[in-house]
């Protein structure tokens, strides 16, 4: 789906609960006034993940990615075939320097993230960095600091804030159309080793980066960023504690990091998110269950169920209607309704159609936008901050083994952390 | 101290406070094989949530009042037992056949609970004979049989009309499944309730302690029979009709799918109700 029939579709013009539930949307309020107007990118780390961002950067006729940092030539071979004009450097601090470049896109390991995303706000570009966005939760907090000191734009690589089925859901989560919001059970299932083939062994650690502590915090911060922001978005609300268990279970290959994680975030209203991840049984594949007492979310799989009898859309348009002060006429459509005209229980599409695609076309080029304009989306940094912030969060609870209250020296100004005068 | 909110396992519901003093609270469920959607304002939650359940269990009784699949209901008992001698029955029932032999006289045959009799048997209505002394039904031919279909969610709608008002709840709007509206007092930002006219695009019409009622073939399953000819009516038009009970509207909106236009119009006249 291309942006533009999704915004369509989704009726940003009247679409006030989605705007509100999504205020990020808001970055493409202007596409139209910068349809002449160019971002100049600088990609850090185009490796895969890095790559497959560039295949979608090729469809904006706004983007021009004029720079390029590796140390892996394959890599830079790779993403010199879908922009051969950009200039290769080897050290990012170089790509920094070179003053075209109006925003840089981090893909490099996690462990980098950091120093990277740092210097490159201080030498007054604008940001997106893949998640997680650091090792440390104080290494988040100082980068999102960065990012308000210095006005720049900041993303972080959360591409389901971008997808139309989740922006859908989450508009139906406010509503009410589930009612409330009993529990948040996520999962990633796998059944591979998780290793990229590495063609000499002393890039092993370079190559599966991912599996070794020096780089990475494991499933944790690799898939779990995804899947817990799912808990705060449709929540509206930070958890406040976290327990958890990790262990290598079965790939006993010589990884650092665990195989198989489990952690339980605990909202202040007792509402818990569970996230569990194994990569050795991929039956169920992954998913985000968001549970009402009337119906229930699953947005990865683009559905959604009631409990029984789901409400009456006319209904829903009254409490709106009232809710928003307005006095408009009620669809009750057509004559009797029988049960033979509802569904049985095999859910609806929450779009109307199976999902074809994520978020993350949508996502560059909301940054695009967000370049070009110079204008931070509403929420992004926050819920980027907070998504990486939470897994860290989870990561130490598993680590000691305890139960890990968020730490108030890293609340920000946003939901029930608000700082109140 | 304020008493615990009850989640009803009959029902499903939500809640919404708006200001301090208005609030909106949706109630729904299936019974009588269809939806019931119920719009309450300026209650607060528990007093909604009980007077719903009571709303529930008028409904549920009526539905099986008429339920003519569960042999244990009356109307299977009247249906099995009143052509073979007079067969005492419940006043509520009694004034029911009475009240519907009633509308068969002044729609001149049109409206007709006896048309699902057997044997393609006509005229039923006539063969019902009631003692209003002994409170006694008999038909006095072997087939026929009694019908509420047409008439039945009028009839418990009108109920939770009464439920509504004995309770002081005065502005309210409830749907049975889409073929029978009930509007009491005001939407809480206007006067009345607007409601589109079903099988009219664009068009409204604001409802004020009124019915809306609307009957019509579906595409698929011609269902409204014309009771005169014994054969399903054609026409796919839907005949929404306002009136100020829901009985009168259900014999209104089937009468008015059948009937000529002279005869509407008098039984519009008659139940004082406007044809949409």
């Amino acid at each position: 789906m291309d942006r533009r029939s999704f915004l369509k579709n989704m009726g940003m013009a009247g679409g006030a609960v989605m705007l509100a539930s999504s205020p990020w949307l808001s970055a493409f309020s202007e596409t139209e006034n910068t349809k002449k107007e160019i971002a100049r990118l600088g990609i850090i780390g185009p490796g895969s993940r890095g790559q497959f961002l560039m295949s979608f950067l090729k469809k904006n006729a706004k983007v021009e990615v004029v720079a390029l940092c590796d140390i892996y030539q394959p890599s830079i071979d790779g993403a010199l075939k879908l922009y051969p004009e950009a200039t290769v450097y080897k050290d990012y601090r170089k790509l920094l320097e070179d003053r075209r470049v109006d925003a840089v896109l981090i893909a490099t390991p996690l462990n980098t993230h950091f120093q990277i995303a740092m210097d490159a706000f201080d030498a007054g570009k604008h940001v997106f960095c893949e998640k997680a966005l650091a090792m440390t939760i104080a290494d988040c907090y100082q980068m999102y600091q960065k990012h308000r000191e210095t006005g720049k734009v900041f993303f972080a690589g959360q591409q389901r804030l971008f997808d139309p089925r989740y922006i859908r859901a989450m508009e139906m989560v406010q509503q009410g159309v589930f009612g409330d919001i009993e529990a948040i059970r996520t999962f990633w299932f796998r059944n591979n080793d998780w290793r990229r083939p590495v063609p000499s062994p002393e890039l092993e650690r370079h190559i599966n980066w991912r599996l070794y502590n020096e780089y990475s915090k494991g499933l944790m911060t690799e898939l779990a960023c995804h899947q817990i922001q799912i808990g705060t978005w449709a929540m509206q609300n930070i958890p406040d504690k976290v327990m958890g268990h990790g262990a290598i279970t079965h790939w006993k290959d010589g990884r650092e990091v665990y195989d198989n994680v489990s952690c339980i975030y605990v909202f202040d209203n007792g509402v818990k998110l569970n996230f569990e991840s194994v990569i050795s049984n991929k039956f169920y594949g992954l998913e985000e269950q968001i549970l009402g007492n009337l119906g229930t979310v699953e947005p990865e799989k683009g559905k959604y169920y009631f409990e029984n009898v789901e409400p009456a859309p006319g209904f829903l348009q009254l409490i709106n209607d009232i809710e928003n002060s307005l006095f408009d006429s009620l669809p009750f459509a057509g004559t009797s309704w029988a049960p033979e005209t509802a569904n049985v229980n095999k859910g609806e599409y929450i779009i109307g159609e199976k999902p074809t695609s994520d978020g993350t076309s949508l996502m560059l080029d909301a940054f695009v936008e967000a370049v070009i304009t110079g204008k931070q989306p509403e929420k992004i940094a926050e819920e980027g901050y907070y998504a990486s912030v939470l897994c860290l969060l989870g990561h130490e609870a598993i680590e000691k083994e305890q139960i890990v209250p968020f730490p108030d020296a890293y609340k920000i100004n946003y939901l029930n952390h608000k700082i109140t005068a | 101290m304020a008493l615990p909110v009850i989640h009803s396992m009959h029902f499903q519901h939500l809640y919404k406070q708006i200001y301090s003093n208005q609030s909106i609270f949706y109630g729904w469920f299936q019974a009588m094989h269809t939806r019931i959607d119920i719009a309450l304002c300026r209650l607060d939650e528990q007093h909604a949530l009980e007077l719903t359940e009571k709303i529930y269990a008028e409904i549920k009784r009526v539905e099986l009042m008429a339920d003519r699949f569960n042999p244990q209901s009356e109307i299977s008992t009247i249906n099995r037992l009143a052509a073979v001698e007079p067969l005492p029955v419940s006043d509520e029932w009694f004034a029911m056949i009475e009240k519907c032999i009633n509308y068969n006289r002044i729609s001149a045959g049109l409206f007709d609970v006896t048309v699902n009799s057997l044997n393609n048997h006509k005229d039923g209505v006539k063969d019902i004979q009631l003692d209003p002394e002994l409170k006694t039904v008999y038909f006095k031919h072997p087939d026929v049989q009694i019908d509420l279909n047409g008439y039945i969610k009028g009839y418990a709608l009108d109920k939770v009309k009464d439920i509504l008002q004995e309770n002081q709840c005065n502005d309210a709007l409830v749907n049975m499944g889409n073929s029978s509206i009930l509007a009491l007092g005001n939407h809480p930002n206007g006067e009345g309730w607007k409601v589109n006219v079903p099988g009219k695009d664009n068009e409204y019409v604001i409802l004020a302690n009124e019915c809306l009622t609307s009957s019509g073939n579906k595409s698929d399953y011609r269902h409204i029979i014309n009771p005169l000819t014994g054969i399903a009516i054609e026409n796919l038009n839907v005949c929404s009709v306002i009136t100020a009970n829901a009985t009168d509207g259900e014999v209104l909106a089937t009468t008015s799918c059948i009937g000529a236009p002279e005869l509407q119009n008098a039984l519009c006249e008659h139940f004082n109700g406007i044809k949409l």
